[in-house]
């Protein structure tokens, strides 16, 4: 049961370490903690066209239509690219990916994302 | 009068679609399901063609990325007429309509590949829109309300849910070329 001087060390720093994650407030956001919204993809649009959501919350787009689509945010800061037929694609909402988006192949495709107040 | 006025809506469209007179008995109203599935089928193929030559010439971005959707889409609304028409074990039917649109698709290839440049792409995009807007007239006027197996029918509700969308993108196109 006697530790040395170095394993005392590391017990040490591990412990500040663990108290250090414990304390310093998470500026970041944890996938999958938030609402799931799900957006259906049909008839050349996107249902619901809005929504409103939180920091953390994660959007789900579904195309269940005939072609491919994409959801690209009207800045590029985020693009699904190609999603298939039947095929999905999901985005963790930050402070980043608050914006309006459309539909690359589909310009007329529009919709619209906003940070619940 | 009701006959007379929808005759006078398909001669219309087919005029478009030809560029000449319907000749004789030949009338799209009277195809039967197969062969306006055969007409639909070809029609698509005809535009992935007028994309692939687009691809093929244009270096404007707007007009490469409606060609790429045109690729895109009529593909998978081909494949999907296609799965269709296998479930229902049958057949699409060569009829002078699909004929009459691939004659006409020849002429227009040979025309467009000798341009380049903002000729070959007003070209183009001048050539989506009328098309586009006179296969969508077809479909809608006298291929749905014509057309008995209500599987088809849904699929070509859908297929113009698309094409319509197809000739505002191209409408968008036509204006930022000028």
């Amino acid at each position: 049961m006697f530790i040395n001087r170095q394993q005392l060390i590391a017990t040490i720093l591990t412990l500040v370490g663990l108290v250090a994650i414990l304390l310093i407030p998470n500026h970041g956001v944890a996938e999958g903690v938030g609402q799931t919204h799900i957006i259906e993809i049909r008839d050349l649009n996107f249902f619901p066209a809005e929504i409103k959501v939180n920091p953390g919350d994660t959007v789900r787009w579904v195309n269940k239509d005939f072609v491919p689509h994409t959801a690209t945010a009207n800045n590029r800061n985020w693009d699904s690219r190609l999603i298939g037929i039947n095929n999905q694609w999901e985005l963790v909402i930050n402070g980043d990916t608050i914006e309006d988006y459309y539909c690359i192949y589909h310009p007329n495709m529009k919709g619209v994302i906003s940070l619940n107040k | 009068m009701k006959v007379k006025s929808k005759l006078l809506q398909v001669s219309f469209a087919v005029v478009l679609i030809s560029g000449c007179a319907i000749a004789g008995t030949q009338n799209p109203a009277e195809l039967n399901d197969l062969e306006i599935a055969h007409v639909a089928y070809t029609a698509d193929n005809i535009d992935i063609r007028y994309a692939h030559l687009a691809l093929a010439i244009s270096n404007n971005p707007a007009v490469r990325e409606f060609a790429e959707t045109m690729v895109r889409d009529h593909t998978a609304v081909n494949q999907q007429a296609l799965a269709l028409l296998n479930k229902l074990k049958a057949s699409p039917v060569d009829n002078f309509l699909s004929q009459q649109l691939t004659v006409q698709s020849e002429q227009l290839v040979n025309e467009m590949k000798q341009l380049s440049g903002a000729e070959f792409d007003a070209r183009y995009a001048n050539n989506e829109l009328a098309y586009h807007k006179a296969v969508n007239g077809l479909v809608e006027n006298s291929f749905i309300p014509n057309i008995e197996n209500m599987q088809v029918k849904a699929l070509f509700e859908k297929g113009l849910t698309i094409f319509k969308a197809h000739e505002r993108h191209a409408e968008t196109m036509t204006s930022s070329l000028k």
